[in-house]
């Protein structure tokens, strides 16, 4: 029995091999390579400077604005869209045609930005002139609009799942069905909810390609984001600024990431 | 035992197989048919076809095809940098068409030749062989007149009884059938053209073309009749060897014409397009130098470049200059990070390429011209003006273009209106009165006198010289939140909406204008084709004068840095800087000739001339804040969405950002 569990066990981690070792050779090799990078003096000389590029780079006025700027644009889209999709996920568990209202929410992933931003553009007359006002309608509207029903479908696939007994207790008990999906459903969907998080969060930082298509490379004080700042440094063949701001934002994403993991790895009902 | 014999059989098996495939000789492949005949040429980087129904196209260099336009009657093609030169029969009338890839209805201009052209070629010029055995060079008569045919002569050769020509950079081939002689001749940038060898005799040849330079000796490429031998030909022009090329062609193959890097052949049919790689050729890869965007002619060298060139070989036979055009910065970012081929030399005009040569040093990816002796010794010699092509006080990038924008005075329209304008010293201030003059002189008169002619670009000369004046790219400053600029800026915004200023027109200056703003060679601005020169009105006693440059930076990563450190030094020599090429565009950049010239400046031209080089700038250029203005802002200005306070705003926050980035 032993045996062929070990047997078992063996096959999954010679499936997973493949998947390990190109994660290996894909990521974590080149990250080394940029980490590496960051603490060489440039990519000409390749002097050894230890952190000296990433003292330059938190002293930078516009890393820190980056960052800051980062931290309000991650909060305002990533809390948004959960709110969004929770409101989204109630109305589905309540509505009569839910594959065909599941595949209208999720439609939005599948455009490309592209035309995504062109028809932004168009609507909200964004440019590199843009006001803070504006530019953030413009953004946060098209990060609501294109993630927030993948959240609610993640939200929903766990709600899905809770137990009829637990919901017709508290009818009994006379909490209301708004009560009872925000006291009982949704804290016995922490995992999901943690997921969504995680996904919502890997799409904010995404949000460069459309920040960049909508306001340029220098948009307006509030909407720069510290990929801005990577993607002109490295036109500006500032490689080691490069290296050591994306180490930063990797640390910040993991920091980010490390928020809401301990949420999605709860167990179901462990409220 | 066995298992260990058998593999060692495979293994030298699959050695055997390897060696044949690298040895193999290279073949031309089809890149290109159809069912009907297909008439071709080849340009610097576009591949052209004609159908027979006329449908011109062009292939990229990926052999993405696009139709361009529609020629009825085309005979004969011949291609040369981006322009198609399409002969066609139009009703007893022999019409050249010149067509470019955004050309979609081309201009034709009549032949005048008494003879049938039998074919057609282009490298620099436009040689047509007639039917009468002759070959002729198309002049043509003003921008749109007629062509005219003149008979080609080179010293030393016949010009007659010719079956075949081939042209290809600054090489003219010509082949007689009748008496098997074939003549190689090269053309010089004055367009004389002079035989590099004597003639030798190869007999029996059909079609030629400019082959491989091998050992410094030009090879030609050429096809026998196939009933008397099958193959490419690789003809030695100086001593007439001949022996087989390295590649191969089809059976019967039709003609040959070549790109840098590729042959082309048409199949015995003439429905399929052949083409082979000719770097295949060689069988090794020779050490390259590559010029990324390069302003320097590699193909039709210019004086001061052939003899660079020439300098360079001498030390440096065996390594080949190639070009190589690449506008995405991400990607020349990229290949000069990891020290990749195909960027040893990059040429850069800060306002149109948008990486900024400063950028470049900064980060050490362009080297520090002033370590290389050569140059550092030319530099001693130069006169104090070149500030545009250094950073930090080093010198960065040699010259391969380098004005300021001239200004120049309609000295007629200046009497009739009865004006005097100072040739220096007067202010912004004094031109916006002077538009006010205009403006009265227009309504009392009632006509359309423009007070300034500005062709200097995407931005008005005004701006320019303001950004110029603004910006300080190395401290990292800027102040456009200035008073004064914004107050200018009101009363410019005035002006242009009054019509009084003259936008980009393409002629040379209006005889309406009574300034001209815009670029113009060292040679046409101080011989006053533009009327005389003036200094552009100033802000204040600092004032830098905005230029255009490109520089030619040598990239730090490059693996043959030491060859192209010398290639630089080649082209910045004293003979170059006095070479008529450059002098022509640039001027006297010696100080011993620009003390010589200003002694002897009877018109002042000069003085303005150099007073502006003396305080040039090209720094203003900072990317994405220059390219913001002339998308975004400076339109929206005019068209009054956006106040000058709103535009000097935006233009300073830009610019801190862009700066302390």
């Amino acid at each position: 029995m032993k045996s062929s569990k070990r047997l078992i066990d063996l096959k999954l981690c010679l499936m997973g091999l493949p998947a390990a070792l190109a994660f290996f050779a894909l990521y974590i090799v080149p990250f080394g390579i940029t980490g590496w990078y960051s603490l060489l003096s440039n990519s000409f000389s390749r002097q050894f400077v230890g952190l000296q590029n990433y003292t330059r780079v938190l002293n930078n006025p516009n890393f820190r604005l980056a960052v800051k700027n980062t931290l309000i644009i991650l909060l305002m889209t990533v809390g948004g869209a959960s709110l969004l999709a929770g409101l989204l996920a109630y109305l589905l568990l309540r509505a009569r045609r839910r594959i065909l209202a599941l595949s209208i929410l999720v439609l939005p992933l599948f455009i490309p930005s592209v035309s995504i931003t062109t028809l932004w553009q168009a609507a909200f007359h964004t440019s590199a002139f843009s006001s803070t006002g504006s530019a953030y309608c413009a953004l946060v509207s098209l990060y609501l609009w294109k993630y927030s029903g993948a959240g609610a479908a993640l939200l929903y696939a766990g709600l899905r799942g809770v137990e009829r007994d637990i919901l017709d207790a508290a009818a009994l008990d006379g909490a209301g069905e708004v009560r009872t999906y925000l006291r009982i459903s949704l804290p016995c969907v922490q995992a999901n909810i943690g997921l969504m998080l995680l996904v919502l969060l890997m799409y904010a930082f995404q949000l460069y390609k459309e920040s960049y298509l909508l306001f340029g490379a220098y948009p307006c004080r509030n909407m720069y984001m510290i990929q801005h700042y990577i993607s002109n440094h490295f036109n500006k063949l500032n490689f080691q600024n490069v290296a050591a701001s994306a180490v930063s934002l990797t640390v910040l994403s993991l920091l980010l990431y490390m928020l809401a993991y301990p949420l999605a790895g709860r167990e179901r009902g462990r409220a | 035992m066995r298992m260990r014999k058998k593999s060692v059989c495979a293994f030298i098996l699959l050695l055997c197989l390897a060696l044949a495939w690298g040895t193999a000789q290279a073949a031309a492949k089809p890149i290109v048919s159809g069912a009907e005949r297909l008439r071709y040429a080849v340009g610097d980087q576009l591949l052209w076809t004609v159908t027979e129904a006329g449908q011109v196209s062009y292939y990229d260099s990926k052999m993405i095809r696009t139709d361009v336009a529609v020629i009825q009657g085309a005979a004969r093609l011949a291609a040369d940098n981006q322009t198609l030169y399409c002969l066609a029969n139009d009703g007893g009338q022999q019409l050249i068409y010149a067509c470019t890839p955004s050309e979609a209805s081309p201009y034709g201009r009549v032949l005048e030749a008494g003879f049938t052209v039998r074919q057609l070629e282009a490298a620099g010029s436009l040689y047509l062989l007639g039917d009468d055995g002759c070959v002729y060079t198309a002049m043509g008569r003003g921008i749109r007149g007629p062509y005219y045919a003149e008979k080609l002569t080179a010293q030393g050769w016949e010009n007659e009884k010719i079956t075949a020509i081939a042209a290809y950079g600054q090489y003219f081939c010509a082949y007689s059938g009748q008496t098997g002689r074939l003549s190689v001749m090269q053309r010089s940038a004055e367009g004389v053209s002079t035989l590099t060898y004597p003639s030798v005799t190869v007999e029996g040849l059909t079609y030629i073309q400019v082959g491989q330079m091998t050992e410094g000796e030009v090879h030609l490429y050429a096809l026998r009749d196939p009933r008397q031998t099958a193959g490419l030909l690789d003809i030695n022009a100086r001593t007439g060897q001949v022996q087989q090329a390295e590649i191969s062609v089809p059976e019967g193959s039709m003609g040959l014409r070549r790109s840098a890097d590729t042959l082309y052949t048409l199949s015995a049919d003439g429905t399929a397009l052949y083409a082979v790689k000719l770097s295949v050729q060689a069988g090794k890869k020779a050490d390259k130098l590559t010029l990324l965007n390069t302003f320097i002619n590699l193909k039709q060298p210019s004086g001061y470049e052939a003899a660079a060139f020439a300098r360079f070989y001498e030390r440096y036979p065996d390594v080949q200059l190639a070009e190589r055009l690449e506008n995405d910065v991400r990607v020349i970012a990229t290949d000069i990070m990891a020290g990749a081929e195909g960027c040893d030399i990059t040429t850069i005009q800060e306002n149109s390429t948008f990486i900024s040569s400063i950028d470049m040093y900064r980060a050490g990816a362009a080297v520090n011209l002033e370590e290389i002796p050569e140059i550092a010794d030319t530099l001693a010699r130069c006169a104090d003006v070149f500030a545009p092509m250094s950073a930090e006080g080093h010198l960065i990038g040699i010259p391969n273009f380098y004005q300021p924008y001239i200004w120049s005075l309609n000295e007629t329209l200046a009497a009739e209106l009865g004006v005097e304008i100072p040739r220096d010293g007067w202010t912004w201030a004094d031109f916006f009165a002077l538009g006010e003059t205009v403006r009265q002189y227009n309504a009392s008169h009632g006509t359309q006198l423009y007070l300034l002619q500005d062709q200097v670009g995407t931005l008005p000369y005004f701006l320019v010289q303001y950004n110029a004046n603004t910006v300080d790219a190395l401290r990292g400053t800027a102040s456009y939140n200035d008073a004064g600029f914004i107050d200018d800026l009101t009363r410019w915004t005035q002006l242009c909406r009054d019509g009084l200023v003259l936008f980009r027109e393409q002629e040379t200056m209006n005889s309406r204008a009574l300034l001209y703003a815009g670029g113009a060679g060292y040679s046409s601005a101080v011989e006053g084709e533009y009327g005389p020169l003036l200094l552009p009105p100033v802000s204040d006693r600092q004032t830098r004068y905005p230029a255009d440059v490109v520089r030619t930076v040598l990239n730090a990563n490059s693996p043959y840095r030491e060859a192209a450190e010398y290639l630089l030094a080649c082209l910045f020599t004293e003979d170059a800087l006095r070479s008529t090429a450059f002098r022509t565009n640039n001027g006297y950049l010696l100080k011993t000739d620009m003390e010589n010239d200003l002694k002897n400046d009877p018109s002042g031209n000069k003085r303005v001339w150099y007073a502006m080089l003396q305080n040039a700038v090209q720094d203003y250029y900072i990317g994405d804040l220059y390219k913001d203005q002339w998308q975004h802002l400076y339109p929206q200005l005019l068209e009054g969405k956006v106040s000058p306070q709103e535009y000097a705003q935006t233009c300073q926050m830009r610019a801190e950002m862009v700066l302390s980035e």
